[in-house]
């Protein structure tokens, strides 16, 4: 009895050690310093939207490619065809025939929504102060939870999740959930970094 | 027969086989539980909305429906009692929640159900200056969760 209550008390010990080895701070620096590394990113994706009025999801592929610090494009190709392009203070959108250009200065909501994709799939949202963020580590993954504290963000947000692969020094995944208690999750797959894209990808209009 | 008769009947047969499926399959929540879901547009003088319209049937008379915009945030939920002809909006977009924009969707949106409910694509309003578009989406892609909406938890989320 003894010995087992020396082998649990061990046991406990240890996990309170690897508990108090995990500093925030420090995966929040080092999440922070590989964005800052990331010059250009593509990749494929896969978004699950869940609808929870509807007890329903929807499941949408394409490709999303960005090129710092204020460009991007996210191409949908699966079950519909819709392109969205930042290009410094413009966003091009294509769906079927009609294309459109929006200077997001003058548009609030593409404003928040290029800044969001832009910003989480780099992982670049620690530095900003419109979230308070909170970091966990689970295996060699860190997840990151963003309270939006900005108005813009908060009337369409609860919080963002951000899981940043630790071996893929990039995040993998982010969830995004709103108010109405739906929630859409984008997967970050065949990731290629630093790769050079061709500048006509992101050609506005 | 000579072969171009032949052409011509299995040209025909097949037209008729793609015009029975094509009338067999529904692009309207028909029975309870069925979700059709289609690519929307709404069309103003000036600018356009589009996204996705999804609809469950979850009562003989009610319909639920979500529209939300290609990177999946919601605009808009709504119910619709088919029998009062009667839309309400559970919720909407905060961005979009203007008191005129609430009237525009309760008018229009039960007229959009009924063109689309008679397989139409676009639906003009009576003041002529919006249009709306929907076309039926692939469902290959979209799967479906066997799970009943949770609407007491919804007005509950809603409400804080």
């Amino acid at each position: 009895m003894k010995r087992i209550f020396i082998i649990l008390t061990l046991i406990v010990m240890s996990l309170a050690s690897y508990a108090g080895t995990f500093n925030q701070q420090a995966a929040i620096k080092e999440i922070s310093a590989a964005a800052a590394a990331l010059k250009t990113m593509q990749c494929d994706f896969v978004q699950t939207k869940s609808l929870k009025m509807l007890g329903d999801k929807m499941v949408s592929k394409g490709k999303m490619y960005c090129s710092q610090p204020d460009k991007l494009k996210w191409q949908y190709l699966t079950p519909y065809q819709y392109t969205f392009i930042l290009n410094g203070n413009k966003v091009g959108i294509n769906k079927g025939s009609r294309s459109n250009v929006v200077d997001v200065q003058k548009n609030k909501m593409f404003k928040e929504i290029a800044r969001i994709m832009m910003n989480t799939v780099l992982g670049k949202c620690f530095s900003d102060k419109d979230f308070k963020t909170s970091v966990v580590q689970k295996g060699r993954t860190y997840v990151a939870t963003l309270i939006p504290l900005k108005k813009e963000m908060k009337q369409m947000f609860t919080k963002i999740v951000l899981h940043y692969s630790k071996d893929a020094a990039t995040v993998t995944e982010v969830e995004l959930h709103e108010k109405n208690g739906d929630s859409t999750v984008i997967e970050l797959k065949n990731i290629k970094k630093n790769a050079p894209i061709n500048a006509t990808t992101f050609k506005v209009g | 027969m000579p072969l171009h008769l032949k052409s011509v009947s299995l040209l025909i047969l097949i037209a008729s086989i793609i015009a029975i499926d094509a009338h067999g399959e529904s692009n309207y929540p028909d029975s309870i539980g069925d979700i059709t879901r289609h690519e929307f547009i709404m069309e103003m003088p000036k600018a356009y909305v589009s996204g996705i319209m999804i609809l469950r049937r979850i009562e003989p008379t009610q319909i639920r429906g979500s529209l939300v915009n290609e990177f999946g945030i919601s605009l808009l939920d709504f119910s619709y009692d088919e029998s009062k002809r009667k839309l309400k909006i559970e919720s909407l977009m905060k961005q979009l929640d203007k008191w005129y924009v609430r009237r525009l969707l309760k008018k229009d949106i039960p007229r959009v159900l009924e063109a689309m409910h008679g397989n139409e694509e676009e639906y003009e309003n009576s003041s002529g200056k919006l249009k709306y578009f929907f076309k039926p989406m692939n469902q290959e892609s979209c799967d479906t969760l066997n799970i009943t909406a949770e609407k007491d938890t919804y007005f509950e989320t809603e409400a804080e």
